[in-house]
């Protein structure tokens, strides 16, 4: 279980990464932290004539506020997520407070083990785009925009049309994931996310993300936002639930009718960790917990 | 233009082990595992599944715990590494951790043994006050087929319980 | 003072808690041997094309085939070549192979040789494989996969079925698993460059078969082979029948004039090394208005894989079942018919238990099953039926010796409280969401069998004996050369904890040299649960056979009867006196001045002791206590409690390890761990994101009570422990889960109960369709 052999360049400046990329196209891939792409090295499931490694990249390991959005510098490894902070305009650092502040590390937690996480990023997350992956699917949620850099020219994905298939995404070949904005989400915002997984630190077989607004006077759900992966090609949003949320104040049964209508929406695909059935009565148990974690219920 | 190493030519890599330079030359293709094992012949570090699953391989990188199979020699270069050998005082004194593993009876087989203590070290030295809960999730990490882990969570329990008394 | 019974520190420990382990993989400066495998189920290998050795090259170096043979009318006697000749039976099964510098580059020739294979049908799985048009594994030599078959019945069988009170009718089926030792295996051969020897370094279980075997198809005097077992990385007996491999490896080491190694990688192991496990059973059980069980039949065919294993054949998970099933009951009228059947899957070989967790599980699932029918509680149906007059022969004529399979279970039971439980069980059903369950699983587990029990089962060879000799040297240091191949079971320690008694010395005084067939005497190695049994009374009987031989060398040096010598604290002393002096003064004087000994005293002091007892059975009660998520499926195991008799202990800490790695594995085959083929006969399972061994994580602490009824059957006292955790925990977590949702009429009789098995099985017992069932914490 050795790869097949590849020529490696270790650019340490994003122009540099940018030309690499350039001059060699498909025959090439970018090496971030490496904790998907070397194991399917070694498997030789994927066999890059050159590797890129963008490990010595300067500039790519910011997190800060801009915008209205959050943008997470594609380096940045999962272990940060576990105790966010930004790098304020003056340059000092400090702890990323709100929604975002306390939900990325209890998304952060369920990425793999610790050696993972220490050593994964963010970036490769999203530009390895496993329809499980914890990111891919937060990153869907909250429409995220995922900032590409080329030769040249810069250009913002929307998430939506990112996520093409299985590991397949709107990103070309010379193309570079630099960062990844998320929108801030005000006070008014309750998440949840949860997932199931056969061990501790497996890939969800199924994960849920929820997201709702809440009018501050009435309490009633003024924007839903549930996304799920695991499920197909790619994390996906589920309008139709979304919709039985809008303008009802949560509660269990209200969850327990949203969870219903996100069990009828999705297609599951089935494999060996979950028939297309069991898949679809995970998403079910996955999105009323989340909804229920949301709103302060204990979400189990 | 950025250097390129070709995929067939050996590259020159300094690897920081245990405080020694080790130079060696290899193929870009080559892991810190193998670099470990092959080149510098430090075979404590094993390799159980080689594709992260495990943690056999499991050495610190600049103080953290990672998979060195997932890791190319050609990535360390320049970081300092630590592995299984050089746990031990110069001396031969076992650290505090291998002594506790020995009267814990935390392995059986010990081919993961070398996996557990350097993460164990890794997250004892970041965290030495870790509480149970997040000591059971780190060891989660890896894998061991004999011990059943009771012992191996003992184990370190006891030197993280030592450390802060 | 005695150092039996005693938790000492392991002296295998400090060479690898440093990471100085010598480990097959660790040996360097061989060339790679890589495997070219097959990637279809079935199918006649029309070329193969690159720079590849395949068959023929055996063939014209004249190389045999392995031939693992039961004398038995029905087995069907097979000849296996050491790589695919004519048709390939199974994804992974070695076609080819190639020798590269490194294993990177071996893998680099590997890709370049071609398979040319032209498919055909395969029959994958139990059910394909037993269908009536099924197509066949081996049809030149069988018209049928069934490949042995054993039968038999106690005569008023049927009739005792007939006139039961109630008649219990169950079908529990097993997955196919794999033992995964964490070091995969792996050999390395080279020859020596004068005089035609060869080493061979494997990571193997039997050094001295291995040898034996390899030699007999290559041809070679095993004077001329040295297998050596290094470290090994755990085996649980993936690593006890002979790899094909390993004897190629030796084969091209001869060839090629050079060290050559193959160190099998993660993806091969899970889809070529051995599976074990896959086994159905169909129960017919009858039971008195008492719930006694009076009469049991039983059909049991296992999938055995495309090709048997050296030496225990493929007859051994069926036959052991047919043997063994009874278990620890009392039962008048049994009847059995136990089939293996061949398809076009990895073989299989003996997992820790071998048999046992899928009996077990057959068995246990049967009694709950049947205390349900007969509304009482799962501990009373046991008390009812558990044997307790010893000994006892089985209905199969197993002796069984004294146990305490009553008191086990009583102990188990009253440590966790079953009232409580059921209290707070109660509470939860009320509640919804996560259903606590608890399960009881009762066994007897048949350890430390020796030639007599081997032979019963007519292999082409037979196991059994293990010798071992004893020396002290003259420094007084005792070095025991035993037969035995340890791997992680701490019997150096405890065998020098054994020497150290008889010797009166001290352990750190005794030496033990295991896994060089050039170094010790010929033996079975380490497998079954008996090694400590085994091996232990054979340095028992050499140990005290030495302390004999130096009580008389002490008589004639302190002019005393020898049966006054008392050997104690490294001392010879004439009892009830201070006359006395060092043993290791004793051992210069038997070495270098023999001249002070009467005439014809053999010189040194060396014994030899052999041991070969018939078996004998240790008990034990393992409680689960889990958590079930109904909606998900998910079962989380809360509290495992272990209550055991395995005889006399030697060290209680080593055995307690045994027990928890065993019950560990017990959970994991229990809740996740399965081989998975798909109908073409593509293996799913072969990475550890997709064939699941627990982490910490899915593992409770595992709570332990010790009974200690000293075996009469064993001259330690000790009885065998190493596969009880295993063969237990599966039934017991069933139980557990089964009891969990029992009040929504839950039947699962399955392993492993994944989370969409116990999924699927909460909506059939809801009978609803998908929609209709209320989910989600939300729900009441
Ligand atoms: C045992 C194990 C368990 C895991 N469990 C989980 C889990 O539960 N959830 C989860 O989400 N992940 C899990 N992972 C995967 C892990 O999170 C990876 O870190 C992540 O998927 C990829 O990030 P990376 O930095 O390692 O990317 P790499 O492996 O370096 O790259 C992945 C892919 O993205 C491309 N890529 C990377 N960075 C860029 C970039 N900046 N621009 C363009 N292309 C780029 C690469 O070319 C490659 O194709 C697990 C991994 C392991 C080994
Ligand atoms: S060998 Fe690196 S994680 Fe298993
Ligand atoms: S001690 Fe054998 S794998 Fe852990």
């Amino acid at each position: 279980m050795k790869p097949a052999r590849f020529a490696y360049t270790a650019p340490d400046t994003i122009e540099g990464t940018l030309e690499a990329l350039d001059r060699f196209g498909d025959e090439a891939k970018v090496l971030s932290g490496g904790q998907s792409l070397v194991p399917m090295m070694n498997f030789r499931l994927a066999r890059p004539e050159v590797i890129v490694d963008i490990g010595r990249v300067g500039g790519l390991e910011q997190m800060s506020l801009t915008d209205g959005a959050l943008s997470v510098g594609a380096r940045v490894v999962h272990a940060r997520l576990e105790a966010p902070a930004v790098t304020a305009p003056d340059g000092r650092s400090e702890p990323l407070g709100g929604v975002l502040g306390s939900l990325l590390p209890s998304v952060a937690h369920y990425v793999g083990h610790l050696p993972i996480r220490v050593r994964g990023t963010f970036g490769g997350s999203i530009a390895h785009a496993d329809p499980a992956a914890e990111w891919c699917i937060l990153a869907r949620t909250l429409d995220a925009e995922i900032v590409a850099l080329r030769r040249g020219s810069e250009r913002v994905i929307a998430a939506a049309d990112f996520f093409e298939t299985v590991f397949t995404t709107a990103l070309a070949p010379e193309e570079l994931l630099a960062a990844v904005r998320l929108p801030i989400l005000g006070d008014d915002w309750r998440t949840g996310f949860c997932e199931f997984s056969r061990r501790a630190g497996d890939f969800a077989v199924v994960a849920a993300m929820t997201a709702v607004r809440l009018d501050p006077v009435s309490g009633a759900i003024v924007e839903a936002r549930i996304g799920v992966g695991g499920v197909a090609g790619v994390p996906a949003r589920l309008p139709a639930a979304e919709a039985t949320l809008r303008g009802e104040v949560p509660g269990a049964d209200l969850h327990a009718a949203a969870a219903a209508a996100a069990a009828g929406e999705v297609d599951p695909v089935g494999d060996l960790h979950g028939s297309a059935a069991y898949r679809r009565d995970l998403v079910r148990a996955m999105v009323a917990r989340a909804l229920a974690q949301g709103a302060g219920e204990s979400g189990s | 233009m950025t250097e390129i190493s070709a995929a067939d030519a050996a590259v020159p890599v300094v690897l920081a082990v245990n405080g020694t330079e080790h130079r060696v030359a290899v193929e870009p293709r080559k892991t810190l595992a193998d670099a470990l094992r092959e080149d510098c012949g430090l075979t404590g570090t094993h390799l159980g599944c080689e594709h992260g699953v495990c943690g056999a391989c499991t050495v610190l990188a600049d103080g953290e715990p990672v998979r060195s199979c997932l890791l190319f020699a050609v990535q360390a270069h320049g970081a300092e590494i630590r592995t299984v050998e050089g746990l031990a005082a110069a001396d031969g004194t076992l650290h505090p951790l291998q002594e506790a593993f020995w009267r814990h009876h935390g392995l059986q087989c010990g081919f993961c043994t070398p996996g557990f203590l350097m993460l164990s070290a890794g997250v004892l030295e970041s965290r030495p006050d870790i509480g149970d809960d997040e000591l059971r999730e780190a060891l989660s990490s890896n894998l061991c087929r004999c011990t059943g882990y009771q012992t191996i969570v003992e184990a370190v329990q006891s030197v993280r319980d030592a450390a802060e008394a | 003072m005695s150092w039996v019974g005693r938790s000492l520190r392991r002296v295998e420990d400090p060479t690898l808690l440093r990471g100085a382990g010598m480990f097959v993989g660790d040996i360097a400066g061989a060339a790679a041997a890589r495997f070219v495998r097959s990637p279809v189920a079935s199918g006649q290998i029309r070329a193969v094309r690159g720079p590849a050795y395949t068959i023929a090259d055996l063939d014209a170096d004249g190389v045999g085939s392995i031939e693992a043979v039961l004398h038995r009318p029905d087995y069907v006697r097979l000849a296996q070549p050491l790589l695919a000749r004519g048709w390939v039976r199974y994804v992974g099964e070695p076609v080819a192979v190639v020798v590269g510098d490194s294993a990177a580059a071996a893998e680099d020739l590997a890709e370049q040789v071609e398979l040319d294979i032209e498919p055909l049908p395969a029959a994958v799985g139990l059910e394909a494989a037993l269908a009536a048009d099924a197509p066949l594994v081996h049809p030149e030599e069988s018209p049928s996969n069934v490949m042995v078959a054993g039968e038999m019945a106690t005569p008023g069988l049927a009739e005792a079925l007939e006139d039961a009170h109630a008649v219990v009718e169950l079908e529990v089926v097993s997955g196919r698993q794999a033992a995964l030792p964490l070091e995969a295996r792996g050999s390395h051969a080279t020859p020596e460059r004068f005089g035609g020897r060869t080493t061979l370094h494997a990571s193997i279980q039997a050094p001295h078969m291995v040898r034996t075997v390899i030699c007999d198809l290559l041809g070679m005097p095993e004077a001329d082979l040295r297998v050596v077992a290094p470290d090994v990385g755990g085996a649980f007996g993936q690593k006890l029948p002979l790899a094909r491999e390993d004897a190629v490896v030796v084969w091209l080491s001869r060839r090629l004039g050079r060290p050559v190694a193959w160190i099998e990688d993660r993806s091969e192991n899970l889809m070529a090394s051995w599976h074990s496990r896959e086994q159905r059973y169909r129960l017919r059980a009858g039971f008195d208005a008492d719930a006694r069980l009076e009469a049991l039949q039983a059909d049991v065919v296992a999938n055995v894989g495309a090709w048997p294993c050296y030496p225990i054949t493929w007859g051994v998970e069926p036959l052991m079942a047919l043997a063994e099933l009874p278990g620890p009951y009392k039962l008048e009228h049994y009847g059995v018919r136990a089939r293996a059947v061949a398809s076009h899957t990895c073989p299989m070989s003996p997992y820790r238990g071998v048999s046992r967790p899928a009996i077990t599980l057959a068995l246990e699932r049967l009694m709950d099953v049947a205390a349900a029918r007969q509304s009482i509680d799962p501990a009373e149906i046991r008390r009812r039926n558990l044997q307790s007059d010893f000994p006892h022969t089985s209905p199969t004529g197993l002796r069984h010796d004294d146990g305490t399979y009553r008191e086990a279970m009583e102990l188990a039971v009253s440590h966790v409280d079953l009232g409580a439980f059921r209290a707070r069980q109660r509470a939860a059903r009320a509640a919804g969401g996560p259903q606590p369950g608890i399960g009881i699983c009762t066994f007897s587990e048949r350890t430390g069998y020796g030639t007599p029990a081997f032979a019963a089962r007519a292999m082409g060879v037979t196991p059994g004996y293990e010798n071992v000799e004893l020396s002290m040297d003259p420094s007084g240091y005792v070095t025991a050369r035993i037969g035995a191949s340890p791997h992680g079971q701490g019997l150096v320690t405890a065998l020098s904890q054994i020497t150290a008694d008889e010797l009166g010395t001290d352990p750190s005084r005794v030496r033990v040299v295991a896994s060089d067939t050039d170094r010790t005497p010929y033996g079975w190695g380490s497998f079954a649960s008996r090694a400590m049994v085994l091996a232990g009374g054979a340095t028992y009987l050499a140990a005290q056979r030495l302390a004999a031989q130096i009580a008389e060398l002490a008589a004639e040096v302190l002019e005393a009867a020898a049966e006054d010598i008392v050997l104690a604290d490294g001392r010879a002393t004439v009892a009830g006196t201070s006359v006395g002096m060092d043993i290791a003064e004793l051992a210069r004087i038997a070495h270098h001045h023999t001249q002070r000994l009467p005439e014809g005293t053999q010189p040194g002091l060396s014994v030899q002791a052999g041991y070969d007892p018939a078996g004998t059975f240790s008990n034990a009660c393992h409680v689960a206590e889990v958590e079930v998520d109904p909606d998900t499926g998910g079962v989380a195991v809360r509290r495992f409690v272990v209550a055991e008799d395995a005889g006399r202990l030697i060290n209680p800490m080593i055995a307690d390890g045994q027990i928890r790695g065993g019950v560990a594995q017990g959970i994991a085959n229990a809740l996740l761990e399965e081989v998975v083929y798909d109908e073409d006969g593509n293996i799913l399972t072969t990475s550890l994101m997709d064939y699941l061994p627990p982490t910490v994580a899915e593992i409770p602490d595992i709570e332990i009570l010790h009974l200690e009824t000293l075996s009469d059957a064993t001259v330690t006292g000790a009885k065998g422990l190493g596969e009880g955790g295993t063969i237990g925990a599966p039934a017991a977590v069933l139980g557990a889960v089964n009891d969990a949702l029992s009040h929504l009429g839950v039947e699962l009789n399955q392993m492993p109960a994944t989370p969409e098995r116990v999924r699927a099985a909460v909506r059939a017992a809801a009978g609803a369709a998908p929609a209709a069932h209320a989910a989600g914490a939300a729900s009441p």
